[in-house]
C-alpha cells in the first residue's frame, strides 16, 4: 500500500563490490540488490563485512572495485553528503548527535538550505518538526536538549533527522542493540510504516528473531562474501544459523540451558546495602542498591542501557566511590569514600571494549598484563622480558580462541569479537572470586557470544560468582540463576530465573509496574 | 624488503626535516650574501675535537631535559616545566656539594647526584600532584613553577648561597671528570662524564617503560586513561610518578653543569634548555632511546651556529630549529598514514 504522496525509494544495485584493508578482504565481489519499499536484513558474524558494505553505500568508504547503480545508473558517492543528496541515510551504532544542542538544532545541522547566513526560523522549524514527530508517534520535543534524552529517544532523533532530510533509504546499523523490548516493538512498527510509505530499510543485526519478524529479504554475509539470500517465505532459523556459522551445527539456542538450582544458604561473597551514588542536585545514578551475590552463582541485572548499569558495574567492582550505604567484598567492608583494596577488588569486564577495555595501540600481551601488577608468573617482581610475556600470553589467547593468535598484534588490528575475547581473557584469567561483566557480548557475533557464555558458565562451575549486567534479555535468561531489573538507578529484588514471568520483567524494564 | 620499507617510512619525517633545514640554511646564507660553499667550508674546518666535545656537552643537557618531557608524555601529560626542574635539581646539587665539602669524595659525589635527581623530582612532583589531586592543568602549573623556580633560585642565591659580588655559589669539591682526561684532543671542552649518567638514564628509562609492570601501567595511563582505570590502575598515582621521574631527569642537568663543568651553581645558566627538551622529545617520538640521537642533533645544530658566528648571526640556529620542528610535525601525519598503508 505504497502511498502516492511519497516519491519512491531508489532502486539500488551493488555489483561486485570489493574492498580490502591491507591483507584482509572485507568485501569480496559482493552483489546486493536493494528493492524499493522493502526491509532488507543484513546478517553475519563480526568481520563478515556488513558495516564495510554499508559504509561504502553511504559514501564513507570507497570500493577498490565494483560499482553502485542507483535506478540503473552507475553512481559514485565520494562523501556521505552525496549519498544523502540521493536520499540515502545511515543511522550509526554510535549516535552522531551533539549532546549539548537541542533536538531541533541537531536535526537541522548540516541540512540543505541551512548553511547560509540567513536567520534560522526556529518557530517554523519547530512547528514542522512537531508535526513530523506527531505523525510517527515520536514522543519528542524539538526544544529538548539531546543530553537529557534516553538512548531510545536519541535514536528517534537520528531517524527524524534522516526523515527531515527526505531520506528514502535508511541504513540502520544494529539499531535494536540499545532498546528495551517495548521500544523494539515500537521501532519495528515505525520501520513497517516507512516501508509502506515507499522507503527502503537496510537492517543490520545479530538477532535472528528480529530478522524473522520483520525482514522482507535477508542477505547473509560470511568472510566478506554473500553466502545466501532468501525471501520472507523461505526464511528458516536453523538454515540462517548454518549459513552464518558456515555449515556448522547450530548449538544450544537461548533457553536450552538449564541452570543448576542455587545452593541454599551460601554465604554472600559480595553484599551491597543501600548503596547510593550521586552528587548534588542531579538525580542519583544509583539509589538504595541492595544486593547479595552468593558463591557459585550468576546474578543477572537486566535493564535498558542508561539506567545506571555503568555506575553499578563500577561501584560493585570497586572502581567508583559511592555517597551512601555500605559495600562488602568477602570480609572487607567499606562505607562512602572508602576504597576497595587491591586484594579484594573484583575483576571487571567494562561496557565498552574499545574506550574502556583494551588499549588499541598496545600489543595483545600488553593488554593482557594491564592492571595485573606483578602477579602473572611470567614476571620477575621488577621486570619482564618481551619473550617471556609473549609466551605467557600465548596459551591464554589460545584458550580463549583469539584469532589471529599473534601476541604482538596491536589490539585494534583485531575484529570486535576477538577484541572482546581478549578482554574477557584478561579478566576471567585473573580468577577473582567475583567477576563483574558489563554487556560482555554486545555487538559481537554468534560464535564469540557462545564462547564467552561458555566461559562465564565455566567460571561459575569453579565456584566463583558473576554479576552479569546486560541489556540483552536473551543473554540474561540463558545464563543467570537470579535476575534483578535496574530502572532509573533502582534495583528490583532479584528473583530466581526459573519460573520468571517475562511480561512482568519487560514491564519492569520500562518502569511500568512496581 | 618489507623491513627496509618500514625503516624508510620511520625515517621519513626526520629526513624531510633535515632536508628542509639544509635548504633553508642555504637560502638564508645566500640572502645574507654569504656563499653556501664558504659557509660549509668554514663549518667543516672549524669542526674539530673541541667542537665535538661541545656538541656532547650540549647533548648531555638536552638528553636530561628531553627525557623529562618524554617520560611525562608517555603518561599522557605535557611537561613544560623541565626548565624549572633543571634549576631546582642543579641548586639542590650545588647545595649538597657545599654541605658535603668535608665528606669522602666518592660518597659526596654520589649524594650530589642523588640530590640533583631529588631536587628535580620534588619540583616535578608538585604539578603531578596538583593534576592528580585537583585536576588543574599541568601545562599552566609547570609554566608557573618555572617562574617560581627561577625567582626562587635568585632569592636563595642573593640571600645565602651566592659568593659576594657574584651570582654563583662557592665551589663544590665533589666533581665529575672531564672527557679531556681521556681524550686529550678535546682539551678545553666542557664535555664531562655526566654524559655517562645521561646514557644510563636513557637506558634506565627505556627499560622502565618497556620492561617493567610499572612502566606498562604508566604508558597505559597515557594511551588510555579509562581503560587503565577499569583495569584497576590508579591513574593519578602514575601521573605523579611520571612527573616526579621526569623532573628527576631534568634535575640531573645539575650533574652536567655543577659537577662536571663549572663546579659551582650559577644563576640563570639554563637559558632555555628545558624548552629545547620539548623539541628533543618530539623528534624522539617520546621514546627514551630516541632522545639521545635527537639531543645530539640539536646539540650539533647549536654548536654549528656558534662556529659560523662570524659569517651569519647565531639566531639562524633558532630559525632552523623551528623549521625542523614544523616540517617534522607535519610529516609525522604522513608517516602514520604510510605505516597504516604498509601494514
Amino acid at each position: 500500500m505504497a502511498s502516492g504522496a511519497y516519491a519512491s525509494a531508489p532502486d539500488i544495485e551493488l555489483e561486485a563490490i570489493t574492498r580490502r584493508f591491507g591483507a584482509t578482504v572485507a568485501n569480496d565481489r559482493i552483489d546486493l540488490h536493494l528493492r524499493p519499499a522493502s526491509i532488507h536484513a543484513l546478517v553475519g558474524e563480526n568481520g563478515a563485512g556488513k558495516s564495510t558494505l554499508m559504509r561504502i553505500l553511504f559514501g564513507l568508504l570507497h570500493p577498490d572495485s565494483g560499482r553502485i547503480r542507483v535506478d540503473g545508473i552507475a553512481t559514485r558517492f565520494s562523501s556521505p553528503a552525496q549519498a544523502l543528496a540521493r536520499g540515502i541515510g545511515m543511522i550509526h551504532q554510535h549516535f552522531m548527535l551533539v549532546p549539548a544542542m537541542t533536538v531541533l538544532e541537531n536535526i537541522i545541522l548540516g541540512a540543505d538550505g541551512q548553511r547560509s547566513l540567513r536567520r534560522i526560523s526556529y518557530e517554523r522549524l519547530s512547528d514542522e518538526l512537531s508535526a513530523l514527530f506527531a505523525s510517527y508517534g515520536f514522543d519528542l520535543s524539538p526544544r529538548a536538549r539531546v543530553e537529557s534524552l534516553g538512548v531510545g529517544e536519541r535514536q528517534r532523533v537520528e531517524i527524524a533527522r534522516l526523515l527531515f532530510r527526505g531520506a528514502k533509504l535508511l541504513i540502520c546499523d544494529e539499531p535494536t542493540a540499545v532498546l528495551a523490548p517495548p521500544e523494539v516493538a515500537a521501532f519495528f512498527e515505525n520501520l513497517r510504516r516507512f516501508r509502506d510509505e515507499g522507503r527502503t530499510i537496510v537492517f543490520i543485526t545479530h538477532k535472528l528473531a528480529e530478522v524473522l519478524e520483520i525482514a522482507d529479504r535477508v542477505t547473509v554475509l560470511r568472510r566478506g562474501r554473500v553466502v545466501g539470500e532468501m525471501g520472507r517465505e523461505e526464511m528458516d532459523r536453523d538454515r540462517l544459523v548454518r549459513m552464518i556459522m558456515g555449515g556448522g551445527e547450530p548449538g544450544a539456542g537461548p533457553g536450552d540451558w538449564t541452570a543448576p538450582p542455587v545452593a541454599g544458604g551460601e554465604a554472600a561473597v559480595l553484599a551491597a546495602r543501600d548503596v547510593t551514588c550521586g552528587t548534588g542536585s542531579e538525580p542519583p545514578a544509583l539509589e538504595g542498591i541492595d544486593l547479595d551475590l552468593r558463591a557459585g552463582e550468576i546474578l543477572g541485572i537486566a535493564g535498558v542501557i542508561g539506567n545506571g548499569q555503568r555506575e553499578l558495574g563500577e561501584v560493585i567492582s570497586g572502581r567508583r566511590a559511592f555517597s551512601r550505604g555500605r559495600l562488602r567484598w568477602g570480609e572487607h567492608e567499606i562505607g562512602p569514600g572508602g576504597a576497595c583494596p587491591r586484594t579484594h577488588r573484583p575483576a571487571l569486564i567494562p561496557e565498552d571494549r574499545s574506550s574502556e577495555g583494551l588499549i588499541g595501540s598496545f600489543r595483545l600481551w600488553e593488554n593482557l598484563l594491564l592492571g595485573r601488577g606483578t602477579e602473572p608468573a611470567c614476571l620477575h617482581p621488577l621486570w619482564y622480558s618481551h619473550r617471556g610475556a609473549r609466551s605467557w600470553a600465548r596459551p591464554i589467547l589460545e584458550k580463549f580462541r583469539v584469532e589471529p593468535l599473534m601476541p604482538d598484534y596491536p589490539a585494534d588490528a583485531l575484529s570486535g569479537g576477538n577484541q572482546q575475547k581478549v578482554l574477557c581473557a584478561r579478566e576471567i584469567s585473573r580468577d577473582r572470586p567475583v567477576l563483574v561483566a558489563c554487556q560482555p557480548t554486545r555487538g559481537i557475533d554468534l560464535a564469540s557470544t557462545r564462547f564467552i557464555h561458555d566461559m562465564l558458565r565455566d567460571y561459575r562451575a569453579r565456584g566463583r560468582s558473576v554479576l552479569l549486567i546486560s541489556a540483552d534479555l536473551d543473554e540474561i535468561l540463558e545464563l543467570t540463576d537470579r535476575v534483578g531489573v535496574l530502572y532509573r538507578g533502582r534495583l528490583g529484588t532479584p528473583r530466581p530465573r526459573l519460573g520468571l514471568d517475562l511480561d512482568q520483567l519487560g514491564r519492569e524494564m520500562v518502569g511500568v509496574s512496581p | 624488503m618489507k623491513r627496509l620499507r618500514w625503516v624508510a617510512i620511520q625515517m621519513l619525517p626526520i629526513a624531510g626535516a633535515l632536508g628542509a633545514a639544509i635548504l633553508l640554511a642555504t637560502l638564508i646564507s645566500v640572502l645574507m650574501g654569504v656563499s653556501p660553499g664558504v659557509l660549509l667550508r668554514t663549518l667543516l674546518s672549524r669542526f674539530g675535537s673541541y667542537a665535538w666535545g661541545q656538541v656532547l656537552f650540549r647533548a648531555t643537557f638536552l638528553t636530561f631535559t628531553g627525557l623529562a618531557v618524554a617520560l611525562v608524555f608517555q603518561a599522557g601529560l605535557f611537561n613544560i616545566g623541565a626548565e624549572g626542574q633543571a634549576v631546582a635539581g642543579s641548586l639542590a646539587c650545588a647545595a649538597a656539594g657545599i654541605v658535603l665539602a668535608g665528606a669522602p669524595p666518592g660518597i659526596a659525589l654520589l649524594l650530589c647526584i642523588i640530590a640533583a635527581f631529588a631536587g628535580g623530582a620534588v619540583w616535578g612532583w608538585v604539578p603531578g600532584w596538583l593534576k592528580a589531586r585537583f585536576g588543574t592543568h599541568e601545562v599552566i602549573n609547570t609554566i608557573m613553577l618555572n617562574f617560581i623556580a627561577l625567582a626562587g633560585s635568585n632569592f636563595v642565591m642573593t640571600r645565602c648561597l651566592a659568593q659576594p659580588e657574584t651570582v654563583r655559589t662557592a665551589m663544590v669539591r665533589a666533581t665529575l671528570p672531564k672527557l679531556e682526561t681521556w681524550f686529550g684532543t678535546m682539551r678545553g671542552s666542557a664535555a664531562n662524564s655526566s654524559l655517562l649518567i645521561a646514557i644510563l638514564a636513557v637506558v634506565a628509562a627505556h627499560y622502565f617503560l618497556h620492561h617493567t609492570p610499572a612502566g606498562l601501567a604508566l604508558r597505559a595511563v597515557g594511551r588510555g586513561g579509562p581503560q587503565a582505570r577499569m583495569a584497576g590502575i590508579a591513574a593519578g598515582r602514575w601521573s605523579i610518578a611520571a612527573f616526579a621521574l621526569g623532573g628527576g631527569c631534568a634535575g640531573l642537568v645539575g650533574t652536567n653543569f655543577v659537577l662536571g663543568y663549572k663546579h659551582y651553581y650559577e644563576d640563570g645558566f639554563t637559558g632555555g634548555i628545558g624548552f629545547l627538551g620539548i623539541a628533543v622529545a618530539l623528534v624522539a617520538r617520546n621514546e627514551p632511546l630516541g632522545v639521545l640521537p635527537a639531543a645530539l642533533l640539536f646539540g650539533f645544530l647549536s654548536e654549528s651556529g656558534l662556529l659560523v658566528n662570524t659569517l651569519l648571526p647565531r639566531e639562524m640556529v633558532d630559525v632552523l630549529t623551528g623549521a625542523i620542528l614544523l616540517v617534522f610535525i607535519a610529516s609525522e601525519r604522513l608517516r602514520s598514514r604510510r605505516l597504516r598503508g604498509a601494514s
